[in-house]
Order: structure tokens, then C-alpha cells, then sequence
């Protein structure tokens, strides 16, 4: 019984010290980078999102759920990551029905333009916030490129063992807890710089969307409505990358025959009030506070009018989260603009 | 899965670990068997062609041995060895050295055009099963053991796999006895098992395949790193070779060990060798038996003139090169050794006038300086592996002895290969914790070097348990942190797969 106990508090002891070893060792997005921390916050946050928003940076920098709350009431949560592939996207909410059921998913759709994996490091941001589970599995395979391997996902030490001689001292102050880098998934970008002239068109061999990307799409579809789930598709106002007419005929065509709505905020742009001149930061690539405020105030009014997401406005359990949330937002998008302002002289607030 | 026999791939060892536990839950009469599956499982899963070449070879040499124990006559058991003994050899050459036989064809004939590419799977480890499989024929036939009737014991001899792929080269009756003996779960030998695992581990991943990093700039590119450059890799390809090597024997030692199987020592601290001769005893020391027994005795060995005695160095050690790959770099290297070792030979009794009056027989200092030069003349030999030419080599070495042909360490360009001073650090503390590990060893050894692999083991295993733990731990997380492996690094096979 002696030696019984002695091998267990050895094995114990020896997981403890690499448990211990791989969070250190595991990046924290906490000074910079923030977009690898995005995934993970969604599991600290209350599970009571009427609309989960899933995509790729046109997501997280677009739709900001503090407007949408203040504007219709909506709860809504942006479960975005940079680069993020549609198969991703899916395992993402199949991630998310584990915790809660919203009402509708809006899935941006820009990613269709990927037929296979693309790049370890988006594959990370992704990946690492989401806890194990058969779903993560799913995921890393269909989503690994070939240098990949899905040990380093299972055990993360054997990814970043040798970030030993890089560790400061934000992975020993986050190594347990992390800070919020998002509201509610949605990351302000401050700062102006307009769409100035953009690479030409280029002619693709073949606008046909992958095979891979269409059979997630579908089963994204065909998961929302197993559970109930209305699915919208959108393209957000970003003018590049290029998304070209012929994509977004397909898109057209995928919501005809699947009975699911699309709403492209780039053919919408200028309902929306979208002015490429002041609402971007990166010459149209993605929208700035300014940009994701229109657009969230748009696709909050199509939520609150024709999908019937509830207004929780006046219910406290909502209140209390939102409330403060949505204070620190402002606090926080002003104090960025001050900052820009400041450095940017030649712009004017007006 | 993708599974390879590749000790360091993730999903090798994992199985690893899966494969183990197992192992000791099944039932001792079906342990054999799980480890053919095992065994046959891993190698098809690896290559199924280079399956279809072992199964061959396994076939083949199966038959023979029945053959030649049925045979009557003289006559036809001769017919019953020769045979099959030509088919395994046709296979080896088929595989191995096609493309480079081809090569020189071409050149005398001048019917193909140089440098024609031949695709031919080379499957691996065929060198190793192959030698094992003509040591089991000639054994059969020289009486020495009695051939194995259960086709599938004799299957799993040939592709245990632990040592399929770099060795040890097995004989038939010590792996036998080993595999198909009870083996009940000892801790100890468990526990000794999984520490010499851990320090291959540590030999191959820490400091092996860091230093590779550096080999591989210096080789690719002979026009920069030219001159002292060539010192350099001298120095540190020696090392890389011998951490590989011994971290591979290790790790098939140590996993064998962990089954309850015992395998034959290849690797007995060639850094302490005073002989090119004594150096080749102890490094892959299986194979070098293998030529000692199956090649240098039957020509005559040592009891035959002088004359005779160099010309069967000079066949044993044109064989080990060609063994070691298809290229003219192998042959060569043979020949460098052939010709240290004959010259040492032929003024053997100068040598032994000059020491006697010298005084320098037993003498420590003495010992270390000829410890230094062997090491020195093997490292110089083993060029030709790096270079995989001599004119390469040679290139390399232009401009040696200029003056600043060392400014590199000066200069900070020794930083510019691919390693950080880190990196040295951490390949040179590694070198002194396996420098200081051999010491202890060849100090316990005494006269008999095989007897102290588990010098430090037997050591560390007096220690309260606690620090046991710490010291293990501590090396496990050196080979978890410091290993280079992952991405950032390019995952180097052992260096002795390839041959």
C-alpha cells in the first residue's frame, strides 16, 4: 500500500510540475497580439447570448454587442478569431450549444474563399482557447496544415517548449487568470487611414467555393436548424480583400436553397452610412469604431425586426452585466480616440 | 494514424506508451505475438512496400534454416545456405545500391547519362535485418543453433522493433532466449528501462539534433563556410554522430528493457578508445562482431601471415563501408580506416619498442593523448559521412591553416549557423553530464566494458527516493524544455537509419 501511495504522489507530482510548466510556457495575449485571447474569454462570460456572431476579423472588429445592446437590448456574444476557417467556425458552435442555445448565429462569410487550412499560428488562436473535447479534436484535425501536429494541440508544451528563453513577466502574472482584451468578443480599433488606391481585381482561375468550406457551411446550416437556430449569413463592408460577385452568387444561392438569410453589409454600405474615408484604419480592410458602431446599429435593427431577438433591457440579471460592460466600452473607445486624436493632429474629432 | 518508426515522432511515442501498458496486462503465453502484431503493425504502417522487402527477407531465411537442417549431403546444405544467403544479399543490394551501381556503370560504359536518377525504395533498416538474417543462415549452418520452426517466432526475431532500424544487429540465439522467455513485471528493471529511454532521449534531442542544426549549414554550403569551418564540424559532427547513435541504443536498450527483454550492448564508450581498432569494438560493437565472425574469421583472421591479415582488414573494412551506404564517401571512409588500422598493425612492434622505451605503457597522460588521437582520426573519417565527398571534404578544408581561419570565434560569426550562445551552452552542459555519466561508467567497467551500463543507474538507485525523482524529473523536463524538436526545428532522423 506504501509503494501504492508513493507511485501515485509520484505520477501526481510529476503532471502537477508540467501542468504547471505548460501554463507558464503557453502564450497569453495579455500585452500584445490580444487577438489569440479572444477564444478562450467567451467560457468566463454569462451564457446568456440571444446572438452568437462567429467568423474571422471582419467579425470581431465589425460588430460590437454594447451597441447592440444599448440600441435593441440585444445579448449577444462575438465568438471571432483572426483567420478563422469555416470548419472552425462550425466547431465553434458546436462548442457553444454545449453552454447555451441562442437564437440566431450570424456567421460571416468571408472565409469561404479558403478551400484548406491555412497557417499554424491563426490555427493557435483559434484552437488553444477552446477547452478539450471531442469537438476541439474535430477541429484541430480537419484544421492542422501538414507540418501540424495534433499532440501539440492535446499537450501545448510540446508547441511552445522553447518560449523558455522568451517568458517575461506577463506569463507569470496571467499564468492562472487572464484580463478581458474584448467586449463581448468585439475588439475596438481606433485610428483613421482612408481607402486609398487598392491592388487591382485579380482574375481567379476558379470562383467555385471548395468542397471543404461548402460541406461546413452546410452542416452549419443544417446544425442551426437542428437546434433551432435561425442562420445569418453576412459579409461585413470591408472592400478588401477583394470578395468577388461570383462568391457572392453562391453565398445568394446557398441561402435560397437552405431556407437561411444573407445580408451583405458591403453591398449595404452606404444604407449603413459607411464612409470608407473615416471608417477604416487600414485602407477598408476592416472597419474602425466608427465603421462597427453603423454596422452594429444595422444588424441590430435586422435582429430586433425581423428575427425577433428579445429586448432585455430593464431585466437585471442582463443589466448587471451589460450595464457596466457597455460603460467601460465607452470609456474605453473614448479614451482610444483621445489617444489618436492626439497623435494625429491633421484629424478633427468633428 | 500515421505512424513511423521514428523514435522521436510524437505518435511513436505515444503508441509507445499505449504499446507498454498493455503489454504487461496480457497474458505471458500470447506477449510474443502482441509484439509481432506490434512489431508488423509499425513497419507496414510506415511503408507497406519496405513491408513487402522484410516479409521477403524474412521468408526466405525462414526456409533455409529448415532447409539446411534437412539437407543431406554436404552438397546440397551448401546449395541450402548459398541460395538464400544470395537472395537476402540481391535484396540488400536491389534496395541500397542500385542507383549507385548504375552510377558506375554508367561512367565505365558510358550507356546511361551520369548522375541518372533510379527510384528505388530504400526500405528501412535493411542493412540491419538483413545482417541479421545472413548471421542466423551461417549459424544455422555452421551447426551453432538449430533453426526456428515457428514461423512467426522467428519473424518477430527479425522484426522486433525496438532495433528493426539502427540495431543493435542481433544473433538469432541471444534475442531468441530474450523474447520468448517469461517475462513478469519487475519495477526495477521498469524503472531502469524508462531512465535509459529518458537519456537517449536526452543524448538524441537536447544535444544531437541541436547540434544537427549547426552540420547541416556547414555542409550545405562549403564555399562560405570553408577553412576553420571545417574544424568546427569536425569537432561537433563527431559529437552529433555519437549522441545519435548512442541515444538511439539507448532508447532501443532502455524500451527493450522496460518489455522485460534484454538487448545486446552496441555502444560502450568509444570517447575512452586508444585505438582506431579498439574504437570500432566499442562503437556499433554488434556490427563490428558481425564482421569479426562472419567475414575477417572465415578469411583467416589474425591466423594467417601478416600479408594475409592486411588484406582481410582491407575486406572487412571495404564491406563496413560499403555497409554503411552507396557512395563513394562510404568506401573511402572504409579505406581510412583500413589504412590507420593496417599501418598500426604492420609497425605494431616498432610502436611497442618505442613505448617499452619510452616508458610509456600505463602511463595515464599517455593514455589520454592516444584517447585524443583516436578520437581526433575517427572524427576526421566521419567527414566523409558529413560531406558525402571526398571533394566536399576537401573543399571544406581549403584555407585551414591560414591565419584567422578560427576568427569565427572571435568574430561572433560561430553565432550566425543557426545556434545561439544558448545553444552552445545547452549542447555543452549536455556534453559534460553524458562526458561524466561515461567517466563513472568506464571507471566501474574496469577490464570489462560491458558490465557497467548500469553504473550510473545502479548509483542514482542508492539515493533517497525523493531525489531519485528530482534528478529523473530534471531530466525529463531538460528533454521537454531544451529538445529540439516542434516546429522551428527540423525534425532529424537518426543519423544511423540511413544506413
Amino acid at each position: 500500500m506504501k509503494r501504492f501511495f508513493k507511485i501515485t504522489f509520484t505520477i501526481l507530482f510529476v503532471i502537477a510540475i508540467l501542468f504547471l510548466l505548460q501554463r507558464l510556457l503557453m502564450p497569453k495575449y495579455m500585452t500584445d497580439i490580444h487577438e489569440g485571447a479572444m477564444i478562450a474569454e467567451y467560457y468566463d462570460s454569462p451564457k446568456f447570448h440571444d446572438v452568437i456572431f462567429l467568423g474571422d476579423c471582419e467579425v470581431y472588429e465589425t460588430y460590437s454587442p454594447c451597441i447592440m445592446w444599448e440600441n435593441y437590448g440585444i445579448s449577444s456574444y462575438v465568438r471571432g478569431s483572426s483567420q478563422q476557417l469555416i470548419w472552425q467556425s462550425y466547431y465553434l458552435l458546436e462548442d457553444t450549444l454545449k453552454y447555451e442555445t441562442p437564437k440566431a448565429v450570424v456567421l460571416n462569410v468571408l472565409a469561404m474563399r479558403f478551400a484548406e487550412p491555412q497557417n499554424e499560428a491563426y490555427n493557435r488562436m483559434t484552437l488553444d482557447g477552446m477547452p478539450m473535447s471531442l469537438t476541439k479534436l474535430n477541429s484541430i484535425k480537419v484544421s492542422m496544415t501538414e507540418d501540424e501536429s495534433v499532440w501539440e494541440y492535446i499537450f501545448p508544451i510540446l508547441r511552445y517548449h522553447d518560449r523558455y528563453a522568451s517568458l517575461s513577466g506577463e506569463d507569470v502574472t496571467y499564468m492562472f487568470n487572464k484580463d478581458s482584451v474584448t467586449f463581448a468578443g468585439y475588439m475596438p480599433f481606433a485610428g483613421i487611414k482612408p481607402v486609398g488606391t487598392l491592388p487591382a481585381e485579380k482574375p481567379l482561375p476558379d470562383y467555385t467555393f471548395g468542397e471543404l468550406p461548402m460541406e461546413y457551411l452546410q452542416k452549419t446550416a443544417d446544425l442551426c436548424k437542428a437546434n433551432g437556430i435561425e442562420l445569418i449569413l453576412v459579409k461585413a463592408p470591408s472592400v478588401y480583400p477583394t470578395w468577388y460577385d461570383k462568391w457572392d452568387a453562391q453565398i445568394v444561392d446557398f441561402s435560397a436553397q437552405n431556407g437561411v438569410s444573407y445580408v451583405s453589409l458591403l453591398q449595404e454600405s452606404d444604407t449603413i452610412g459607411i464612409d470608407m474615408s473615416v471608417d477604416t484604419y487600414d485602407n477598408g480592410q476592416h472597419v474602425n469604431i466608427y465603421g462597427a458602431e453603423k454596422c452594429s446599429d444595422y444588424i441590430g435593427n435586422i435582429l430586433s425586426k425581423e428575427f425577433d431577438i428579445p429586448d432585455h433591457r430593464g431585466e437585471a440579471s442582463y443589466d448587471e452585466y451589460w450595464g457596466p460592460l457597455c460603460d467601460e466600452y465607452h470609456m474605453t473607445t473614448e479614451a482610444m480616440w483621445d489617444d489618436w486624436y492626439a497623435q494625429n493632429p491633421d484629424y478633427s474629432r468633428e | 494514424m500515421n505512424l513511423t518508426l521514428d523514435f522521436t515522432s510524437y505518435n511513436f511515442i505515444f503508441a509507445c506508451g499505449v504499446f507498454v501498458l498493455i503489454y504487461y496486462l496480457i497474458p505471458h503465453k500470447v506477449k510474443w505475438i502482441y509484439l509481432l502484431l506490434a512489431s508488423a503493425c509499425i513497419y507496414t504502417l510506415s511503408s507497406p512496400v519496405c513491408a513487402l522487402f522484410l516479409f521477403a527477407t524474412i521468408t526466405v531465411t525462414y526456409i533455409s534454416g529448415l532447409l539446411i537442417e534437412r539437407a543431406k549431403g554436404k552438397g546440397a546444405r551448401t546449395l541450402a545456405m548459398l541460395l538464400p544467403l544470395l537472395f537476402d544479399i540481391s535484396l540488400l543490394v536491389y534496395a541500397k545500391y542500385t542507383g549507385f551501381l548504375l552510377e558506375i556503370f554508367s561512367k565505365i560504359t558510358g550507356s546511361l547519362s551520369e548522375g541518372r536518377a533510379v527510384a528505388v525504395i530504400v526500405p528501412m533498416g535493411v542493412s540491419f535485418y538483413t545482417f541479421q538474417s545472413l548471421a542466423y543462415i551461417l549459424d544455422v549452418y555452421k551447426s551453432k543453433i538449430k533453426p526456428e520452426k515457428n514461423y512467426f517466432k522467428f519473424m518477430l526475431f527479425i522484426s522486433y522493433f525496438p532495433q528493426l532500424i539502427q540495431g543493435p544487429i542481433s544473433r538469432f540465439d541471444d534475442l531468441s532466449r530474450e523474447i520468448f522467455k517469461d517475462h513478469p513485471f519487475n519495477a526495477k528493471e521498469f524503472a531502469f528501462g524508462a531512465q535509459r529511454v529518458l537519456f537517449g532521449y536526452f543524448k538524441k534531442m537536447v544535444i544531437a539534433d541541436r547540434i544537427g542544426i549547426l552540420v547541416n549549414t556547414l555542409t550545405s554550403d562549403t564555399e562560405t563556410y570553408h577553412g576553420g569551418w571545417f574544424l568546427i564540424l569536425l569537432i561537433f559532427y563527431t559529437i552529433e554522430l555519437y549522441m545519435d547513435f548512442s541515444g538511439g541504443i539507448d532508447i532501443t536498450i532502455g524500451l527493450s528493457r522496460m518489455l522485460g527483454i534484454k538487448v545486446t550492448e552496441n555502444f560502450l564508450r568509444p570517447i575512452f578508445s586508444v585505438s582506431v581498432a579498439k574504437f570500432w569494438n566499442r562503437w556499433h560493437v554488434t556490427m563490428g562482431k558481425w564482421f569479426r565472425d562472419y567475414i575477417y574469421i572465415p578469411l583467416g583472421g589474425s591466423r594467417v601471415n601478416l600479408g594475409k591479415i592486411i588484406f582481410n582488414f582491407f575486406v572487412v573494412w571495404l564491406t563496413t563501408g560499403i555497409w554503411h551506404g552507396a557512395g563513394y564517401n562510404y568506401i573511402l571512409w572504409g579505406l581510412m580506416n583500413f589504412a590507420v588500422i593496417a599501418s598500426s598493425k604492420l609497425l605494431d612492434k616498432p610502436y611497442a619498442v618505442v613505448r617499452k622505451a619510452l616508458k610509456l605503457e600505463g602511463k595515464k597522460w599517455y593514455r589520454f593523448v592516444c584517447c585524443i588521437r583516436t578520437w581526433l582520426l575517427a572524427s576526421l573519417f566521419f567527414t566523409m559521412f558529413a560531406y558525402g565527398s571526398l571533394n566536399n571534404a576537401v573543399n571544406a578544408a581549403k584555407g585551414l591553416f591560414a591565419g584567422g581561419s578560427l576568427n569565427m570565434l572571435s568574430d561572433g560569426n560561430i553565432f550566425t549557423c543557426g545556434l545561439t550562445l544558448r545553444d552552445y551552452i545547452v549542447i555543452g552542459t549536455g556534453i559534460l553530464l553524458v562526458f561524466i555519466t561515461e567517466c563513472i561508467e568506464e571507471h566501474d567497467a574496469g577490464n570489462k566494458p560491458a558490465a557497467a551500463s548500469d553504473a550510473v543507474l545502479n548509483r542514482i538507485h542508492t539515493l533517497p527516493y525523493p531525489v531519485r525523482i528530482l534528478i529523473w524529473l530534471g531530466l525529463f523536463i531538460a528533454v521537454i524544455l531544451l529538445g529540439a524538436y516542434g516546429r522551428g526545428y527540423n525534425a532529424a532522423s537518426f543519423i544511423y537509419n540511413r544506413f
